[in-house]
């Protein structure tokens, strides 16, 4: 034996004592040199950035050999804990596709990928949720609060939230040390509770979504299990992305005006035994009061006579003490429910968002931080079943001639009615915010620019060697192949699809992944285009 | 797609650049530092008699003829240390290469070749082939100039008119079946 074929022999025997650690691995990984693709999936890892569909499917099959696993985790996490893997891959790895709905998690994390959650969340994975690192991310991630839109947003449990309703109260372990330790003793029980959570909140999302649908159909909303104040006592929401008139706005101001024509009825309906109109019941008032405010300021028709000037700050009348602010009493009967005022008041921290409606047309707002958006003039809140509408002036002017019987919800008006406003009082609540079409879904296929074309034509010769590869089977070869081909700006080949396939033998795979690696010139802008070859 | 500067310190590495070449050896030190090897990371001093092989057999990869980095350099160097981690941590058990240093190469030359012949009897056709490929490669030798077990597998496909038939995947897919067998025999054989 010659001492050549002696190092080749050697040579087969490191290539198979290399292979044992990818041997549990599937078949994608038996690629020649597949640790360059190992390093590139621990990068991102890192980077927690999503991975390419195609490093996707490799790192599923890598789940199952373990030492690869392992290797890819621990550089992962060194390069993490180091911060070093950032700067210079970042903008090697260029634009990227972020993520797409419904991506799977990366399989080396417990419990999930290292995205952020409220990114994920925006990604529609809220189902499929990071393992927190920490005690606060957790709670970042544990509470879903129905937003004004409709929608679920992220919330941030502040108080004496208690996760035993939401989740297995084993995730509120306390965890004080390293978050890269806690990756360390991932076990399969974990695993399967994490599985379970996962389950629980897909079936929560799916609740959210048919409550969703059901306040579609019925703009006025009923109660449902969300009503319960004690729970909602420690739950600050993030404030809605919509910049329309929010939902609660019109349910608190449909439920004040429900409230004020009871009163009202209630008050005036048996009067005729009342001589002293000036009488009123205070609680009556001060509804009043409310409601006026939230109106659009009409325009008064004509001055009110004897009416006591009324001290803007408390809408009472000067030297007079304010009232104890007292929830807005729920009407008698049905309309649209206690869940505004309920849900206003439970919220921490509103300082008086309910009860002491901010000044605008919008009312008072559930979310105490935060600034009433102001609505566009005239979003009074429109009566939620009766269809009256009440006085401009109803507080200060109390009706002169009540019905008789008492039959009628109508606030009789002694005042001309004034004309309504132009304004949009009648538009319809703001739609919901569309979710972001992604941009390559808005990109339409284009012409390739000459710089483009002779860009593709001076790299033809790498899809000839996988024509050439494929000849030697089959030399009879030949026929079209259509390419699409997605750039992004800096001219990076970003997707390569093949439309068109009549040569097969491999050839238009291969070719296709030649030119993934492509970087042509750039458009300025990303494109997509066609490149047909006549092989 | 690796940067520019990761770009350049490979270009640099290839040529044999002194300054570069410390840098990449400093870079193999800071991994393993980082990953935390028991025994190793721990141990204070340049851990020169870990670092210098682990560079030869990375210079060894960057500088094959098919090599491409797709990420960064840290991150390859990174990932080629951790998944050798059991080569260097002291008391594991012998894997990979450190399998392959450990054992006598004059023993284990033959045992491949046996492990060889008797894959040409297989009932796996492309193990057959491959198997008749490598020991074609041995008899051949002399023009041979590859470094790894890596290079040479790339090179078994253009060997073989058989497997060069075969597209990338298929080809991946008797590679991964002829290392498997590949090394049960050798097992077998005690090594």
């Amino acid at each position: 034996m010659q001492a050549n074929a002696k190092q080749i022999l050697l040579l087969a025997a490191e290539d198979a004592f290399e292979f044992e650690r990818w041997r549990d691995a599937g078949p994608v990984t038996a690629d020649i040199d597949p640790e360059t693709r190992a390093a590139e999936v621990a990068e991102f890892e890192a980077l927690g950035i999503p991975l390419p569909s195609e490093l996707d499917s490799l790192r599923r099959e890598l789940e199952h050999a373990p030492k690869v696993r392992e290797a890819i985790r621990c550089s992962a996490l060194a390069m993490r804990r180091s911060g070093r893997a950032s700067a210079s891959s970042l903008v090697a790895l260029g634009p990227q596709q972020l993520m797409h709905a419904g991506a799977s998690v990366p399989w080396g994390w417990p419990g999930g990928p290292m995205i952020d959650p409220r990114l994920a969340a925006h990604m529609g994975l809220v189902g499929e949720e990071p393992r927190a690192r920490s005690r606060r991310e957790r709670k970042l991630a544990d509470a879903t609060v129905v937003a004004a839109d409709g929608g679920s947003i992220d919330a941030q449990v502040v108080g004496d939230y208690d996760p035993d309703d939401l989740d297995d109260p084993d995730e509120d372990l306390e965890d004080g040390d390293d978050d890269l330790d806690e990756l360390d003793d991932f076990d399969a029980q974990e695993l399967a509770r994490a599985r379970k959570r996962e389950a629980e909140r897909r079936k929560k999302k799916r609740r959210l979504e048919a409550r969703k649908a059901r306040a579609a159909r019925a703009p006025a909303w009923d109660d449902d299990d969300l009503d319960d104040d004690d729970r909602d006592d420690s739950i600050i929401a993030v404030a809605p992305a919509g910049t329309g008139v929010d939902r609660n706005t019109w349910i608190l101001g449909g439920v004040s005006a429900v409230a004020v024509i009871a009163l009202l009825w209630i008050a005036f309906g048996d009067e005729k035994d009342q001589p002293d109109q000036a009488a009123v019941d205070a609680a009556a008032l001060i509804a009043a009061q409310q409601q006026q405010q939230q109106q659009q300021p009409p325009p008064a028709p004509e001055p009110a006579p004897p009416a006591p000037a009324i001290d803007p700050n408390t809408g009472l009348p000067y030297g007079q003490a304010p009232a104890p602010v007292v929830d807005a009493p729920e009407p008698a009967a049905g309309g649209g429910g206690g869940r505004g005022g309920g849900r206003g008041s439970a919220v921490r921290g509103s300082g008086g968002g309910a009860a002491a409606p901010v000044s605008g047309a919008g009312g008072g707002t559930a979310f105490g931080g935060f600034k009433d958006v102001p609505g566009p003039p005239g979003t009074g809140p429109a009566p939620a079943g009766g269809g009256t509408t009440p006085a401009p002036g109803g507080a200060t002017q109390p009706a002169t001639q009540p019905a008789a019987n008492g039959g009628a919800a109508v606030v009789p008006a002694p005042t001309p009615t004034p004309t309504p406003t132009p304004t949009p009082a009648a538009d319809p609540p703001a739609e919901p915010p569309k979710p972001a079409v992604p941009e390559e879904s808005l990109l339409t296929k284009s012409k390739m620019t000459p710089a483009i074309r002779q860009g593709v034509t001076q790299r033809v010769g790498d899809l000839l060697a996988c024509l050439e590869d494929a000849r030697v089977g089959k030399p009879d070869l030949a026929g079209n192949v259509v390419f699409t081909v997605s750039l992004d700006q800096d001219g990076v080949v970003t997707k390569v699809d093949i439309g068109k396939d009549e040569v097969g033998y491999g050839v238009a795979k291969c070719s296709a992944k030649k030119m993934r690696r492509w970087t042509l010139p750039s458009a300025g802008i990303p494109i997509i285009f066609d490149v047909p070859f006549a092989f | 797609m690796p940067s520019v500067r990761d770009e350049q310190l490979l270009a640099s590495i290839r040529v044999g650049d002194r300054a570069a070449l410390h840098a990449f050896a400093e870079l193999i030190r800071e991994a393993v530092r980082e990953l935390e090897i028991p025994g190793v990371s721990d141990a204070r001093g340049r851990l020169d008699h870990i670092v210098g092989p682990l560079r030869a057999r990375l210079l060894t990869r960057l500088n094959a003829p098919d090599f491409e980095l797709r990420g960064s350099l840290r991150g390859y160097v990174m990932t080629f240390v951790a998944l050798r981690r059991d080569e260097l941590e002291p008391g594991a058990a012998p894997t990979g290469l450190r399998r392959l240093e450990l054992a006598d190469t004059d023993r284990l030359a033959s045992a491949v070749a046996a492990a060889l012949h008797k894959l040409t009897q297989s009932h796996n056709p492309d193990a057959r082939e491959l198997a008749h490929t490598w020991l074609a490669l041995a008899e051949e030798g002399q023009a041979l100039d590859v470094r790894s077990g890596h290079e040479t597998a790339r090179m078994l496909k253009t060997a073989s008119p058989i497997l060069a038939r075969k597209s990338d995947g298929e080809f991946a897919g008797a590679l991964r079946a002829f290392r498997t067998m590949l090394g049960y025999e050798l097992g077998k054989l005690g090594f």
